[in-house]
């Protein structure tokens, strides 16, 4: 157990700059999620921790001692990854014993642990197959089992259940965050599935071409995003921009139509509104919107508009019966206080 | 020209279109639909076969039948003998020592099959898995292999004669089991690539060195591939001519190939007793063959077609 | 430390003989005794001017190119039919495995057999009305070269069957599925889309069988010994001979050298182009 400090990282592949000044603090026992598109680095990262790659430059420290120097085999850190990585050769009870006999444990101790284990990932009847012989979901357990057995200082996993089907995963992710609340093992977990960030985190790390956007507890990221890139990236369906020209607390839509926005603002802005947030029905204090239907599909439990706003296509989740059809003309309802603004240069303006 | 499928609307034939699942198996074989073109096909395929049987199964055969001709026979010009003679054989192993000969090609091949492979296989690894060497090494060896083995046939004399190991076994171990290395590298090649990397991450995250990592994880993966690779290095050597023509002069130290070349180089030679002889050498090979085609065709096609 | 032995490996086969080689090229130098002085340019002088070493490295390349074209074609053609019409090609796939594994001095054997003027060959032809005399293929200066052409063939082919029917059962089944839904024609099928996706695999196990060709040795020295007058003069033999018949170590490390610079020059650019375009995909 750990606390890992991520300083001021760098990581160079020829001239291009995987992350850049990379900075961040992992509580010890605290579940890190680092979430971010395909290609922005959260890899290269989490493989950083582990050793794995070389950084070019910063520091990465584990309890307040630079690890930087160390290999990977040094580190005393396990790694669940995409492929689950189990030696195919070996068996369930061998593959969680591998490091252990590496580190010499005595052979009770090797026992009495993956005893343990696999009672808690209900394993007990798979110890002598084949890695081949098992499904998904229990090579994903064999597989943070190989992990929990070394008690190691951090778990690290790596996009660990974008193999399993859809309904395992969410299964999995469940069990994962359990038995990680069990152990109270530092975790940092990479996933491009902002669902499974906000599902399972303590606190997220939103990373982007190679730098972290923000960093805080999956509500913070939701209702207060620092940028565009974000308040997109966080919440589903994703949030609406609506391009406008503001001066104080009014914006101007490109059709004219004016909306009251919670702050002041010059200039161009973009006009954040989550899909959630928009009504058909108007209440109290609720601003209106006009625009044009150019869809919808009902998904049984809810229906999901597309509307028309100037060339933009607005996203509203609705319940109820079909209210519009396509090329009708609506009108759309939010609390202006639901509104986020974001300026031109994709900041966030409070 | 014909297609394969009727339009829905051909005047020709009132039948509307019907998807048939058996048209997905088209993609194989294409099948006419009319009963005649069919069993064309059929002959033509069994008449292709044969001739492709034939002609590769023609010189074999023909050796055996020779093998097994009077001195009369063999030189009436039929294929197979009048009156089987099967004095050859014993005549040709009385005339010549096969016996040696065959003893000092498994061995200078076996041995030599575990000198390329304990050089290459760790090679290969740490050269694709570890990137040492980066690319240069890969080249050099991909180089090293497009040169022709006469390159190395002098200075290897030369060589060998100083370090004493001319007409030797020992030798002729140590030449082929490094010429076959570059073989081995390109053979090994996509099999260690096959090892996912993150298998090596994880045991070294596990705690395993470098070298535990290659003997308890990657070794055990490579074991059929090694098979594969041993099985095709220990035909080349076993075939080979150039280099144990050149450095092997006694029945001690000669391999089948070199004995048998200058049996049939021989003036007064017995063309049944060649026959017999050549019989003889080929036998063990052929023995391989049968037993391991599997491991053979996949060691080829997995080192030849990415 | 894991790649000492490839490195003493490359050393022993690959740049310690071509450091020597250039030494001997420059000195006069037999079998028993090398090194005997520095000599220029004279053996290569001699190797352009009093010998026949051109000419048996241009054998050498039409032999290469020749063999491996006419076995590629016929090896894809054997592979093909195996694969779109043979439901269980195992005992076929094992048979034609066997030419392969031969050694290459006994299929000289076999082939100097069947060619000899009293050998079944000879018979044949006579039958069919088309000699009057057994001739001696070998000894023709018309047939020797297309003889040991036909020998290669034979050992060759299925090299080729084995590598382009790998490479067939790797093409992706829906495509084809695709094509036949779409009615394409058998023929079709073949040119339009198995050979341009197989073109690449194909351009390697063309390459790989031109690299051995230039090597080949031990059907000359089983068949014809390089005659008649020069016809199957291919270079390894030639330099064989001068090393180890005529113990000129000097010319024949002239000659090593010439015959490795060009087989350099027409294979190695093709070697790397096709090694990044692997690399590619």
């Amino acid at each position: 157990m750990a606390k890992i400090d991520i300083i001021n990282v760098q990581k160079y592949y020829g001239s291009y700059h995987a992350l850049r000044e990379v900075s961040l603090s992992i509580k010890e026992g605290e579940f890190m999620v680092l979430v971010g598109p395909s290609g922005c680095g959260k890899s290269t990262l989490l493989r950083s921790i582990a050793g794995l790659e070389d950084i070019s430059g910063g520091v990465i420290a584990a309890n307040d001692q630079p690890v930087n120097d160390l290999s990977p085999q040094e580190r005393n850190i396990a790694m669940v990854f995409q492929n689950y990585a189990l030696y195919p050769h070996l068996t369930v009870r061998e593959n969680l014993a591998f490091s252990l006999k590496i580190h010499k444990f005595e052979k009770s101790e090797i026992d009495r642990r993956i005893k343990l284990a696999a009672d808690m990932l209900g394993l007990t009847d798979y110890l002598s197959r084949r890695p081949k012989a098992l499904s998904g979901g229990q090579r994903q357990r064999v597989a943070m089992g190989r992990a929990m057995v070394r008690e190691p200082t951090a778990f690290l996993f790596d996009e660990p259940l974008s193999n399993l089907d859809a309904r395992l995963r969410v299964e999995m992710r469940t069990e994962i965050r359990n038995l990680q609340r069990k152990l109270r093992t530092t975790a940092v977990y990479v996933t491009h599935d902002q669902v499974e960030a906000m599902t399972m985190g303590d606190r997220i790390a939103v990373v982007n071409k190679g730098g972290i956007e923000q960093v805080g507890t999956p509500l913070e990221l939701y209702r207060d995003p620092n940028n565009m890139f974000v308040a997109g990236f966080i919440g589903s369906p994703p949030m609406n921009f609506i391009s406008a020209r503001a001066d104080g607390h009014q914006a101007v839509l490109e059709d004219g139509q004016v909306v009251t926005i919670p702050v002041k603002a010059h200039g161009d802005i973009s006009i954040g509104l989550r899909p959630e947030h928009i009504f058909l029905d108007k209440l109290e204090h609720h601003h209106t919107l006009k625009c044009k239907e150019s869809r919808h599909f009902d998904l049984g439990s809810s229906l999901q508009y597309f509307f028309d706003l100037n060339g933009t296509e607005i996203e509203v989740s609705a319940s109820g019966d079909v209210r519009s059809h396509s090329g009708v003309e609506i009108q759309i309802h939010f609390d202006p206080n639901d509104l986020l603004v974001f300026g031109a240069d994709t900041k966030r303006i409070r | 020209m014909r297609t394969t499928i009727q339009q829905p609307n051909s005047p020709q034939n009132g039948e509307t279109f019907q998807f048939k699942p058996e048209l997905l198996t088209l993609s194989r074989t294409w099948k006419p639909k009319a009963e005649e073109g069919r069993l064309r096909k059929m002959i033509f395929v069994w008449i292709a076969l044969a001739v492709i049987v034939i002609f590769f199964m023609l010189p074999i055969a023909y050796l055996f039948s020779t093998s097994f001709k009077s001195p009369v026979d063999v030189v009436d010009g039929s294929f197979f003998p009048n009156a089987v003679e099967a004095e050859n054989w014993p005549r040709a192993f009385a005339q010549v020592p096969l016996w040696s000969f065959m003893r000092n090609s498994i061995l200078a091949a076996a041995f030599s099959v575990f000198v390329t492979l304990g050089v290459a296989v760790m090679a290969t690894y740490a050269m694709l898995k570890l990137e040492v060497g980066k690319s240069f090494l890969p080249d050099m060896i991909l180089a090293s292999y497009v040169a022709p083995p006469i390159i190395a046939l002098i200075p290897m004399f030369v060589l060998m004669q100083k370090l004493g190991l001319l007409n030797s076994i020992a030798g002729m171990v140590l030449i082929y089991g490094l010429m076959n290395v570059p073989v081995a590298f390109w053979l090994m090649r996509s099999f260690v690539l096959q090892v996912p990397k993150a298998l090596d991450e994880a045991a070294w995250l596990d705690g395993a060195s470098y070298f535990k990592t290659f003997f308890r994880v990657t070794l055990p993966l490579l074991y059929p591939a090694m098979i594969a690779t041993g099985l095709i290095c220990f035909i080349l050597s076993f075939n080979e001519l150039l280099f144990a023509q050149a450095m092997t002069f006694d029945s001690d130290s000669r391999t089948l190939p070199v004995g048998i070349s200058l049996f049939q180089g021989e003036r007064r030679v017995n063309f049944g007793q060649m026959a017999a002889a050549s019989s003889a050498g080929i036998i063990p090979v052929y023995f391989i063959a049968l037993f391991c085609q599997k491991w053979l065709i996949g060691g080829l096609t997995q080192g030849g077609v990415k | 430390m894991m790649l000492l032995p490839v490195l003493a490996g490359l050393g022993a086969f690959f740049i310690y003989p071509f450091v020597y080689l250039i030494g001997l090229s420059f000195s006069k130098s037999t079998l028993a005794n090398t090194f005997q002085k520095w000599v220029g340019w004279d053996n290569f002088d001699w190797m352009f001017t009093g010998t026949n070493f051109t000419s048996s490295i241009a054998t050498t390349v039409i032999f290469a190119i020749t063999v491996s074209i006419v076995q590629l074609i016929l090896g894809l053609l054997i592979a093909y039919l195996l694969y779109t019409s043979v439901k269980n090609g195992r005992v076929l796939r094992a048979l034609i495995l066997l030419p392969l594994m031969t050694p290459p001095v006994m299929v000289g054997i076999a082939w100097k057999l069947l060619l000899s003027p009293t050998g079944w060959i000879n018979s044949l032809l006579s039958q069919a009305g088309l000699i009057e005399q057994p001739i001696s293929i070998l000894g023709d200066q018309r047939f020797a070269f297309p003889s040991i052409m036909l020998a290669d063939t034979w050992q060759w082919t299925p090299f080729i069957v084995i590598l382009s029917y790998a490479a067939l059962q790797s093409l992706p089944e829906d495509v084809f599925e695709a094509a036949a839904l779409d009615g394409a024609h058998a023929r079709t099928t073949f040119f339009k889309l198995t050979l341009p996706m197989l073109a690449p695999a194909l351009l390697s196990i063309l390459l790989i069988r031109m690299i051995m060709a230039f090597k080949t040795f031990d059907l000359v020295f089983v068949l014809t010994q390089g005659g008649p007058g020069g016809q199957t003069d291919v270079s390894t033999y030639t330099i064989w001979r001068t090393a180890l018949q005529e113990f000129d170590l000097g010319l024949a490390g002239a000659q090593t050298l010439l015959f490795a610079i060009v087989i350099s020059l027409v294979t190695l650019p093709i070697v790397f182009l096709n090694n990044k375009a692997e690399a590619r995909l």
